[in-house]
């Protein structure tokens, strides 16, 4: 036993100078990345990350010159809902997407929303109506109710594992006459064909 | 072991080395986000908030849930700790290194009444169907929950599962992304040392890879004060890989590798030359590994199937006996809604385990290696009698096994929720305990008696041991008033028959385990937490637990006055800043008694009823990094938590404090 022993006080003795190293270089780098939450994870509201992924959408599908009213005309984002954080609008609508603004509309049910290149529609609204009147229009839609795409939706988002991911319906109207950037078809979680 | 020990140590310090040179991560304000490409974006975790006070208002059976914050306010080290805050069950450190961990009764260093499951890996010894705590670590960082389910569970968990199911259940490497460390010392914990790296492989697919070790020192002998030689080490390393395919179907696949070595101070060993009978200190080396496989489809939110595989391999050498298992278990889960009002849930099982012993002078189990086939089946229905008021469950489970062949164990659950934060379940089961290894075909020598006639005292196992029985009642009431105040209570009146007890031969010197003994047991358990003020979260548990036992004088004894009929706790945790958290822990635990082994009419100790506290504080020092200094049991510097019912010198535990540092990043 008694080599054993000697083998915990060794190890004992190295730990104490280890552990003393660390929390020297633990003290000195206290104080930076506090922006974090506790968890050491990123977060931000789930509005804000929505916003972030209609960006990137519009990035990756590109309309036909046909889709604007003029070389410079906007493109619209459309929110069904009057009550959307205004985050969301303030954020896009100071982006561009080219040469193109972007230009954020909040409708209300009953409206019509041809008029717009991408809808959001929130899970908790009353979004099976609006997407059956779109059925023959070019908008885009995203939405994140759980059957979405199969009810005819072009972008599903879904949360799985904590994270946002989508699925996309090619079968949807929208997507006809667009181009589709094969990096957005390679990220999506499923495609329906 | 050593060597393993340094190599987590240098693991732990180039993880480190490595860590300080990368720059921490940026944090991204609201511009930052849309700039993120969307392969980034995907990485973007959403955290879920309000998880703390999670409240199981809809199962009907006593259950507990230790959450990963619980689990770090109580400062615990092990997981054997952390059950400390479950009422109901009984924790009691033997020693350093080994626990004795029951639910219900029927406590002792060889407890066998509880399934124990580790992200659904079973963790007990079927040689003698218990538990070694001190061979079940997991990162605690990385752990989830742990799920305790006091009572039989026999229905959905399988034999073992008589008095109660503990599931430790980690966290998806989903949720582990990033790197940790976490290091510390203290008076007895030498060195804890831990370190993660999650990462994802590609879009769909996460991993994390983990190393620890631990150093303990020894404690104190009861008799004298001196060293207790029941120091131990362990070093563990695992992974675990969680990816899905498509939105439907999603798999796991981990595994650990482990070796813990330790010390034990064996109080009597039968030799058979001159003095026949010694006191040694001994070494036990274990060590072992398993891997495991899961595939989740979920074809719609009411249908959903799960397969399951794993290969356990363990072995461990001590004195008297050295054992090695190797477990093979595969499983089938199907849960659908056939028509309205029904929740079906039904499985297959197989189960392999092939032992293979060392036999010694003192322990001999035979055949020494031996393959036991396990094949079961379930099926369990949630019925709807009353929309959102009324549930019945029915299920059985039944199991053919090697020793005792085809056992049944049905349950019948009733839930009635009168109103929203009420609610009311009661049931009614029956589980059975198979007879492990050791009680169908092993021999202790227990000791020799020298003069006039040489004489060796035996305990045998017998191929006509039966399994154990258990008919349960239990019912219980859960009040959720809102998210600051919850309150459980639970009362449970059980009949065993055919229990496990001794039998002796007319030479009084070869016994037999039998089942001789019956009994009946009540009891009630009761938590509530209440969070007055904002900075303030209490938690009040109280058990009592009535046995009564008719069987061997020995039997009889042993089961009644091992297990306290009184423990409470407290708990409270105050916020003092925003970073800085102040947890105390008071607990009482009853008196338990040891027989003496020759006279039944005298004790061989005493464990006078006690109150411990734990206390430590949490300082946030910022986003990634904390500090918890912990002190455990400290009122008392040493006190006996258990006496001994085996081999093992009695220990006194000591008053311990411990500085952590948990760095993420």
């Amino acid at each position: 036993m008694p080599k054993l022993r000697g083998a915990f006080k060794m190890i004992n003795k190295t730990a104490s100078a280890m552990l003393v190293l660390v929390f020297l270089g633990l003290y000195l780098m206290s104080g930076q990345g506090a922006a974090q939450d506790s968890t050491g994870r990123l977060s931000v509201s789930e509005y804000k990350l929505r916003a972030a992924y209609l960006y990137n959408f519009s990035k990756f599908i590109r309309w036909p010159e046909s889709a604007f009213e003029s070389k410079d005309a906007a493109l619209v984002i459309g929110l069904l809902g009057e009550d959307v954080p205004m985050e969301i609008g303030e954020l896009l609508n100071s982006k561009r997407i080219g040469s193109r603004p972007i230009e954020v509309r909040q409708y209300r049910t009953g409206e019509s929303m041809d008029d717009c290149h991408l809808l959001y529609l929130e899970s908790s609204r009353n979004w099976m109506p609006v997407l059956r009147t779109l059925k023959s229009s070019r908008v885009i839609t995203v939405g994140d109710a759980p059957s979405f795409a199969d009810d005819g939706g072009a972008i599903q988002l879904v949360t799985i594992r904590q994270r946002l991911r989508f699925i996309i319906n090619l079968k949807a109207p929208g997507f006809t006459g667009v181009e589709l950037d094969s990096r957005l078809l390679s990220l999506a979680l499923e495609i329906k064909k | 072991m050593r060597r393993e020990i340094w190599i987590t140590v240098n693991f732990v310090v180039c993880f480190l080395l490595y860590s300080m040179v990368t720059p921490l991560f940026v944090s991204a304000g609201d511009e930052d986000i849309l700039e993120m490409d969307l392969a980034n974006l995907m990485d973007v975790q959403i955290t879920s908030a309000g998880r703390k006070s999670q409240v199981l208002s809809d199962v009907p059976a006593a259950v507990y849930v230790i959450n990963r914050e619980k689990i770090f306010e109580s400062g615990a080290t092990t997981i054997a700790e952390a059950l400390r805050l479950v009422p109901g069950l009984q924790v009691a450190r033997i020693n350093a290194n080994r626990w004795a961990i029951s639910s219900r009764g029927f406590n002792g260093t060889f407890s066998n009444k509880l399934l124990v499951q580790i992200d659904g890996r079973s963790v007990y010894t079927p040689s003698y169907s218990g538990v070694y705590w001190d061979l079940q670590h997991v990162l605690l960082e990385d752990v989830d929950r742990i799920e305790v389910i006091r009572g039989p569970g026999a229905t959905l968990w399988g034999a073992n599962a008589v008095n109660g199911i503990i599931n430790v259940i980690t966290l998806p490497a989903s949720d582990t992304q990033g790197g940790l460390v976490s290091l510390g010392t203290g008076t007895h914990e030498k060195l804890m040392a831990g370190a993660r790296v999650g990462t994802k492989l590609n879009t769909d697919t996460y991993a994390r890879f983990y190393a620890m070790g631990n150093d303990r020192d020894s404690f104190v002998k009861a008799s004298d004060g001196s060293d207790g030689h029941d120091g131990w080490k362990n070093g563990q390393a695992g992974f675990r890989i969680d990816g899905d395919k498509g939105i439907r179907h999603a798999w796991t696949l981990q595994g650990d590798i482990f070796r813990v070595e330790s010390e034990q101070d064996v109080a009597i060993r039968p030799v058979p030359q001159f003095p026949y009978n010694d006191a040694i200190v001994d070494s036990v080396k274990s060590h072992g590994g398993n891997i495991l496989g899961r595939w989740t489809s979920k074809n719609s939110k009411q249908d959903i199937w799960t397969a399951q595989a794993y290969y356990d391999y363990n072995t461990r050498d001590e004195y008297s006996l050295g054992q090695t298992h190797h477990t093979l278990d595969m499983d089938f889960q199907h849960r659908f809604q056939p028509s309205g009002g029904h929740d079906v849930v039904w499985g297959m099982g197989y189960r392999m385990v092939r032992d293979d012993f060392s036999n010694t002078f003192q322990v001999q189990i035979m055949p020494e290696a031996q393959t036991t086939h396990l094949f079961s089946g379930f099926v369990q229905d949630e019925i709807t009698i009353i929309d959102d008021l009324l549930w019945l469950t029915l299920g059985s489970k039944i199991e053919d096994n090697d020793y005792t062949g085809v056992e049944l164990q049905p349950n019948a659950r009733i839930l009635w929720r009168p109103a929203k934060r009420h609610s009311f379940w009661t049931s009614v089961a029956r589980a059975v305990r198979t007879p492990s290894r050791m009680e169908d075909s092993g021999r202790i020598l227990q000791g020799i008696i020298p003069f006039p006639m040489y004489t060796q005292i035996s305990l045998n196992g017998s191929p006509e041991y039966d399994a154990e029985k258990l008919i349960a009642l239990e019912t219980g009431y859960r009040y959720a008033a809102t998210n600051n105040f919850s309150a459980d209570i639970s009362l449970f009146y059980n009949r065993y028959t055919d229990l496990g007890g001794i039998v002796q031969e007319e030479d009084r010197w070869t016994m037999y385990f039998a089942n001789n003994v019956k009994g009946n047991t009540y009891g009630m358990e009761f938590a509530v937490t209440w969070l007055p003020v904002e900075w303030l979260e209490t938690e009040f548990t109280y058990s009592c637990l009535q046995m009564d036992i008719t069987g061997d004088a020995y039997s009889k004894k042993t089961i009644e006055e091992t297990s306290p009929s009184h423990q409470a706790g407290l708990r409270l945790g105050i916020d003092l800043k925003k970073n800085l958290r102040l947890n105390l822990w008071v607990r009482y635990t009853g008196e338990i008694k040891f027989m003496d082994f020759t006279n039944t009419d005298r004790y061989r100790y005493v464990v006078d009823d006690s109150f411990a506290l734990d206390a430590n504080i949490r300082w946030q020092i910022n986003g990634n990094m904390d500090l918890t200094v912990a002190g455990q049991n400290l009122l008392d510097g040493d006190f006996m938590e258990y006496g001994s019912d085996s081999y093992l010198t009695p220990i006194e535990i000591q008053r311990t404090l411990y500085a952590k540092i948990t760095w993420r990043f």
